[in-house]
């Protein structure tokens, strides 16, 4: 829109050409073929333009020899081309597939050439992704821009990827960047967690992926977002008409994803002698173990047939999956109105047997010239997903994956009688305590209906060639509905302190309703040697979440699912209500002198109901504290200047920036003091929950960026690098209180934390002949993070039996735990050592052979919490994606790489698997368990409850959770048609994902994000794995 | 051309990292100890000397034992061990199957499990005593080969199937025969609900209904009253003592158990003998001690030079004796009848009983007695029931405290029937917590089943006709 509305000024520029000018004459030719390119467009901006002939000649009238040339052309890239003092020139123009520094580019104040913007950004045309059907927008987003780390959360259908732009700025706010869709602030916050254990109801879900057209990664200078940009900003631009004649895609697609490797468990021979072993030390008789059924192995025994098989589990719970997608797009239109329609479905079948999710989307867009200054524009979504999921991650009795990895393989999961004969009924939970994985594979429900409105009205009005005011007006609705049951055939009780709970049943109902304006008046003026631009506007959002949950238990029959039917004296109800709004009133400035050197200044002032009314930093208006957010940002683009006129060197430039971002994600009501509700004896009453700390404010994140870019061999090979550093003062912590309080802690501002970091991207086009092409992308970041003040110097948190701890001078999150080093071989050894163990009770209990040797840190021989030091950092020490585009006559191949490398992973699914405490199945390493003096192995001896603390988090648990990964590989083939039957274009596509996958990770994948938190990053807490998938797909232009 | 090049790497690659996910695994997976992964099958063939009880467990149902899972520890004879080996027990396959079941058990023990002596449960259902590295009588020559399944012991000498010591007793002659006929004498028919099959359940008092004549069991007054010599898990002393010196403990007995039948007196004074001789334990000469307690509280005399034969059976060991006497002033002790333990009443005067808890003032100890006043019924009297009474003469005493009023009163002991006047009343002083001897009595004969009754006065007066009781002693008088 902004692109045509420059073009045409230009148009109407042209005709009154300048006095002074200077005919510069040249060939522009094709860099792949080098025959002449004819019909591309040459002009200076805002002063003349001309068309080239079929010899690729042109002439154009410039106002001086240091003016830049604009050249595009269909079907290749735009290109700045400096004269540097030339009066002829030869230009080879690239075909448009490979990324340009000149193309427009997505920015929060309009859409500027990238040359043209000084501030870290970085775009992917992603082209409709039609080569990849089922990616979710966050997943897609891995690996192709540096900078931007996109750790995918589990396998489950749909579940998308925690995003973190440039390593993480907040320990208890948020991490994720900005996300604007089609220039309206898009909510991709969870509301409420998922009552299907550990799953995540992803926002991004609803976005088609093949309805966007590019994604700008904002990773500096989002000061413009006032107190949302701390973590930069992700700009979504959905699909638009590019073109007013009718043009109809449609894709099917049909596919299968293959379940992952299984682990290599114990069978059934092999565990049983484990569990002989364990109930031995458990202090059972050898005549207690052989009365055990599955230890008789006699045909007549009644419970046999039900003990006595070799059962895999994971077969049982691990399904190949089929998925589906279809999608039609429309777009079209007039000189008065264009528009974009398309529709979608698509149905992807989980590889955790009954999971799946359906999309059915919709979207509307529409550009309207309602006359020659009046504009407007409509974006229109609504998307309905539907998912049967089940519960996973550390849901130790309903997780049917981890039943299926802990249960003994001697048992089978179908009832069977005395004889043998098999019933359809599934079993119940077997004598050891494990619950059936069938039993929740047939009968737990857990669905999900959810489905987003999100639509916005944009007006504009040109008011004089300079000055223009334009408003937007947008609305989000969006509703989760969860109903879960668990059923109590098959699944072990809970207990709590009333009841037993056999059956469970819930519902959850999750509202978010969010009204958005933003509206500005902006000046553009250009000239052939200055050009300014400035906007000015505010934004206003008003947000309104609900959340319902009920929960009741012990439902009369397993027939009786949904949660009316359970006991209503053990109903549990509850929920959560957020109301919060937010201004920002936002300043942009845009100067550039000749589009040599560039200068931005952009500032922002925002209030929120979240602000704490005696905020001690910003500037109060009306008693209102406002935050103040101003950044600076400029460029100089040398190789346009005169002394670089016979340098190799095609483009350089160099960019700096600083700014000052802020994160309002300080909790909605944190600030206030607030009572809950409490009975005592009866009687009900309201008591104060926690302190509430009225200076409590935003987070100041400072952002202090260098890039360089380079392009070499005609712009062949290009190199972009930026040096950057985030630092955050009045970061949020949770400061302990001293007991006289009577609360444990309040949430101050009295954190920092900063982050430095180096963001490399590397384009280069290796062949470049007319039918073979090769283009490499490789990109790469590497950061440190470093804790500077934190209340006491550091804290521990725990999540998944993990102690993490956060402590001034290293990074966030460190895992912190005890060094092993091998087992005791004998008991001599470790009598030689002399260490021992406190027990529970106090007492100390010396180690044996066969007990882990842990480092004793202190030498006080005791080993305890004392000992614990850092085991390892889940942050990575580089992470990216290396790319390759190679396309030959009508053949396209994709293949792009991630990688992730220098990072530690905490392995709790092996830690759960490997620690030898009880009857549960375990790895097949448990067969090198230590078993009698003298034996060197580096397993520990299997000791039921774990006594000596052998499987306690130590550095057992953590791995390297380096790996490479060929994410994405497709094949394209574009069917040669005649062009006169209604189907005038024909693709074929071969789509695999995750082929191939290098790691010594020993898990299922090395890829997990149990959740956004910066304390969760690195923790495999047994989340359905990511899997393998190939599709094969079908467009068609008609 | 390109293509195929491309495509061929992916294989390659593909094979690339299937082999390299498969290593890190099966590295990880690999078990380091080259044993410790092995079967004890397979073990077991790795080893010297073993080939001769491979092969006998190749004759056997045991087979494949050593090959499956679960975990086993196994004492394995080396062949210069097994060269002693009865051929008879080689060709029947039942009692190879039992020898090598005493070779065998279930889960796995380690010689530094066996720090202290350990009761293995053999396949058998014997147990073996397993001490550091001696298992019974043989010694350990290699110790803790352990394996996937469990571990073996090398062991230079078999570990004999004994026999326990009720099979000692009923089925070979080694205990004299006298005693083994009278302990034969003891068996009779038991009920074991367990065995029964159930045919209903009776409506009326909801208890299970068995089909007639099942659940019979043998059963041995023995087992029932001394210790189930049957018992594999424990671990037991017994004494047999020469016929000569049994008869002539017999006549002592005899008088105590004066009956109409010979034949009864017999049996009776026999049981009396032989209830002593059972310790349990495991005694081996070099720990038995002079003087044994047996499960009556009566002191055993053992003198070792009296042994003539000693028997190891598999739950304990057999001692005959040439002679081991235990005077009936030893065997016969003091019978003490708590007041409040009584067996019935003349009347039911519940209201007017009480249980009291006192201090005895001149012990000093608590006591529980049993007063009952304020009746209103002459000749009112507590019954105590005894049982096998032997016949002889008898002291009787009783502490009686009269602290619930200042006026004395007068109650009597009326033994075997209440009207019997052996004794004459006894006053009850006031405040008196000693110890008061009543009398001597005579029971002529031996009696199943002997009541005593204790009389209050013949009166109606409250004051006059208290029965208090905190005990009643009857010492044997020999």
């Amino acid at each position: 829109m902004a692109q045509a509305q420059s073009q045409g000024n230009a148009k109407a520029d042209s005709v009154k050409t300048a006095p002074q000018s200077v005919l510069v004459t040249g060939i522009i030719k094709d860099a792949a073929t080098g025959k002449p390119a004819a019909g591309v467009r040459v002009s200076v901006a805002g002063f003349s333009a001309d068309i080239t002939d079929n010899d690729g000649s042109f002439s154009v009238k410039v106002p001086d020899l240091q003016a830049q040339l604009v050249v595009a052309g269909e079907g290749y890239q735009t290109r700045l081309v400096p004269l540097k003092g030339r009066k002829k020139l030869s230009v080879d123009l690239h075909s448009e597939s490979i990324e340009s520094v000149y193309e427009n580019i997505n920015m929060p104040g309009g859409n500027p050439m990238r040359s043209e913007v000084s501030a870290a950004a970085a775009q992917v045309n992603t082209n409709g992704t039609w080569d990849q059907p089922l990616e979710i927008p966050d997943a897609l987003l891995q690996g192709r821009v540096s900078g931007l780390n996109a750790v995918r959360r589990s396998g489950a259908p749909g579940a998308g990827a925690n995003l973190f732009l440039r390593g993480f700025n907040s320990l208890y706010g948020t991490n994720k960047p900005l996300l604007i869709v089609d220039n309206m602030i898009y909510d991709y916050n969870d509301y409420g967690e998922s009552i299907i254990a550990n799953n995540y109801t992803n926002p991004l879900a609803f976005i088609e992926a093949k309805d966007i057209a590019n994604v700008t990664v904002l990773k500096d200078a989002s000061s413009v977002y006032g107190t949302k940009g701390a973590n930069g900003a992700i700009i979504i631009t959905t699909s638009r008409a590019k073109q007013q004649a009718t043009k109809i895609d449609f894709g099917m697609y049909a596919g299968a994803n293959a379940a992952p490797t299984a682990l290599p468990v114990l069978n059934a021979t092999e565990y049983r002698s484990y569990l002989a072993d364990m109930l031995q030390s458990k202090g059972l008789s050898s005549a207690a173990v052989a009365a055990m059924p599955f230890m008789i192995d006699d045909k007549s025994h009644p419970e046999y047939y039900a003990t006595h098989n070799n059962t895999n589990w994971q077969k049982k719970v691990l399904q190949n999956s089929i998925n589906q997608n279809y999608f039609l797009k429309v777009t079209g239109g007039d000189n008065i109105a264009t528009y974009a329609l398309s529709m979608g479905f698509m149905d992807n079948k989980g590889i955790i047997k009954g999971t799946d999710m359906k999309r059915y989307n919709t979207r509307f867009n529409a550009e309207m010239n309602f006359s020659q200054r009046f504009s407007g524009s409509a974006n229109l979504s609504f998307t309905y997903n539907e998912q049967n999921l089940k519960d996973q991650g550390i849901a130790n009795n309903t997780n049917p994956l981890f039943l299926a990895l802990t249960k003994a393989p001697f048992y089978t999961d179908r009832e069977v009688n005395a004889v043998g004969d098999v019933s359809p009924n599934p079993a119940d939970v077997d004598a050891l305590g494990i619950g059936n994985p069938t039993a929740l594979i047939d009968l737990m429900q857990g669905y999900n209906k959810y489905y987003r409105f999100y639509g916005s009205f944009g007006f504009k009005y040109q008011i004089s060639n300079k000055v223009s005011a334009s408003t937007l007006f947008g609305v989000t609705y969006d509703k989760v509905r969860e109903n879960i049951f668990i059923p109590r055939k098959g699944v072990k009780d809970d207990t709590t302190s009333n009841a037993i709970l056999e059956s469970r049943l819930g519902a959850q109902v999750k509202r978010l309703f969010t009204l958005y304006t933003d509206s500005r008046i902006s000046f553009d003026n250009k000239n052939t040697k200055n050009n300014l631009k400035l906007n000015l506007g505010l934004r206003y959002q008003n947000n309104s979440a609900e959340q319902d949950i009920a929960r009741t238990f012990n439902s009369a029959t397993d027939e009786l699912v949904s949660v009316q039917n359970g006991v209503s004296l053990l109903r549990q109800v509850g929920g959560s209500v957020g109301e919060w709004n937010w201004m920002n009133i936002y300043a942009n400035a845009e100067y550039n002198y000749r589009q040599r050197f560039f200068l931005s200044l952009n500032a922002a002032m925002d209030a929120s109901s979240r602000f704490g009314k005696q905020a001690t930093e910003g500037i109060m208006i009306n008693d209102i504290p406002f935050a103040v957010m101003p950044s600076v940002t400029a460029a100089w683009l040398l190789s346009s200047e005169k002394f670089m006129a016979n340098s190799a060197i095609s483009l350089l430039r160099l960019r700096a920036s600083w700014s000052k971002t802020g994160n309002d994600d300080i909790g909605n009501y944190s600030s206030r003091q607030t009572y809950t509700v409490q009975s005592l004896l009866g009687m009900q009453g309201l008591v104060r929950t926690g302190i509430g700390n009225p200076a409590l404010q935003w987070e100041n994140v400072q952002r202090t960026n260098l890039g360089v870019d380079v392009g070499l061999l005609n712009d062949r090979l290009q190199l972009f690098a930026d040096v950057w550093q985030n630092k955050t003062t009045k970061m949020l912590v949770y400061e302990q209180l001293p007991t006289t309080a009577g609360m444990r802690s309040v949430l101050t501002n009295n954190g920092a934390m900063q982050t430095r970091g180096i963001d490399l991207s590397v384009n280069f086009r290796a062949i470049n002949k007319a039918h073979l092409k090769w283009d490499i992308g490789f990109n790469a970041t590497t950061y440190k993070n470093k804790v500077t003040t934190v209340p006491g110097g550091s804290f521990e948190t725990s999540f998944a039996g993990a102690d993490i701890i956060t402590k001034e001078g290293a990074a966030a999150n460190q895992f912190f735990g005890l060094q092993a080093n091998g087992v005791y071989a004998t008991d001599a050894a470790a009598a030689t050592a002399g260490l021992q163990r406190r027990m529970a009770d106090g007492s100390l209990r010396p180690f044996t052979g066969g007990d882990v040797i842990y480092t004793d840190l202190n030498a006080d021989k005791i080993i305890d919490a004392n000992d614990r030091i850092v085991i390892g950092n889940p942050n990575a020490s580089w992470i990216g994606g290396f790319s390759n585009r190679l396309s030959w006559k009508r053949f396209t191949v994709e293949a792009l790489f991630t990688f992730s490398a220098g990072n530690d992973v905490y392995n709790y699914l092996r830690h759960q698997l490997e620690s030898m405490n009880g009857t549960n199945n375990q790895l097949q390493s448990a067969n090198n368990r230590w078993k009698s003096n003298g034996q060197i192995t580096n397993m520990p001896k299997a000791t039921y409850g774990d006594p000596m603390g052998n499987a306690d988090f130590s550095s057992r648990w953590i791995e390297n959770g380096a790996y490479l990964r060929l994410r994405t590989l497709s094949i394209a083939y574009n069917i040669p048609m005649s062009g006169k039957g209604m189907v005038k274009d024909m693709n074929v596509y071969l789509n695999g994902n995750n082929l191939l996958t290098f790691t010594k990770y020993l898990g299922y994948d090395p890829e997990f994000s149990a959740n956004p938190s910066v304390f969760a990053q690195g923790i495999d807490t047994g989340l359905t794995p990511q899997f393998a998938s190939a599709m094969f797909g079908l467009k068609l232009g008609l | 051309m390109m293509k195929f090049r491309i495509y061929q790497w992916l294989l390659i690659a593909t094979l690339a990292v299937t082999i390299g996910c498969k290593k890190d695994w099966d590295q990880h997976n690999t078990v380091s100890d080259v044993n410790s992964g092995k079967s004890l099958k397979t073990l077991m063939s790795g080893i010297n000397n073993l080939s001769k009880f491979e092969q006998l467990l190749a004759q056997s149902s045991y087979a494949n034992i050593l090959g499956s899972s679960k975990s086993f520890t196994v004492f394995a004879p080396t062949n210069e061990a097994l060269i002693a080996l009865d051929p008879t027990i080689t060709n029947d396959t039942s009692r190879l199957n039992k020898f090598l079941a005493n070779h065998i058990a279930d889960l796995r023990f380690l010689t530094t499990d066996a720090t202290d002596t350990l009761r293995v449960l053999m396949l058998n259902g014997k147990y073996n005593n397993f001490f550091g590295k001696k298992v019974e009588e043989a010694n350990i020559t290699t110790a803790d080969v352990v394996g996937s399944n469990g571990v073996i012991h090398v062991i230079d000498k078999m570990v004999p199937n004994r026999l326990n010591i009720w099979e000692i007793i009923s089925t070979t002659n080694e205990i004299p025969a006298l005693q083994q006929a009278l302990l034969l004498k003891l068996n009779y028919q038991g009920f074991d609900p367990s065995k029964a099959e159930q045919t209903g359940v009776d409506p009326m008092t909801g208890l299970p209904v068995y089909k007639p004549g099942t659940g019979i069991v043998p059963r041995n007054k023995y087992w029932d009253r001394v210790y189930d010599l049957r018992n594999e898990k424990n671990q037991y002393t017994f004494f047999a003592i020469a016929d000569d010196a049994y008869t002539t403990q017999l006549n002592t007995y005899k008088p105590f158990f004066v009956t109409g039948n010979a034949d009864s007196t017999n049996d009776l004074a026999g049981y009396t003998i032989v209830k002593d001789f059972t310790m349990p334990g495991l005694y081996t000469q070099a720990q038995l001690p002079d003087t044994l307690l047996s499960k009556f509280g009566v002191k055993v005399p053992v003198n070792k030079a009296n042994i003539v034969k000693t028997v190891k059976a598999s739950n304990g060991i057999v001692y005959v004796l040439s002679n081991l006497s235990i005077a009936p002033v030893n065997k016969f002790m003091p019978i003490v009848l708590e007041g409040e333990n009584y067996s019935g009443s003349s009347h039911d005067r519940r209201s007017n009983t009480f249980f009291r808890d006192r201090i005895n003032s001149t012990t000093g100890l608590p006591y529980r007695d049993v007063l009952v006043s304020g009746h209103g019924v002459a000749l009112f009297n507590l019954r105590y029931r005894l049982s096998e009474m032997p016949s002889m003469k008898f002291k009787a005493y009783w502490v009686a405290v009269n602290d619930f009023q200042t006026a004395t009163f007068t109650q009597r002991l009326a033994p075997g029937v209440a009207t019997s006047t052996v004794f004459p009343y006894t006053t009850v002083a006031v405040n008196n917590q000693t110890e008061v001897l009543i009398g001597e009595f005579t029971i002529a004969s031996f009696q199943q089943v002997y009541d005593i009754f204790l009389v209050g006065a013949n009166s109606t007066t409250a004051a006059a006709n208290p029965v208090v009781c905190d005990y009643i002693k009857l010492v044997p008088s020999l």
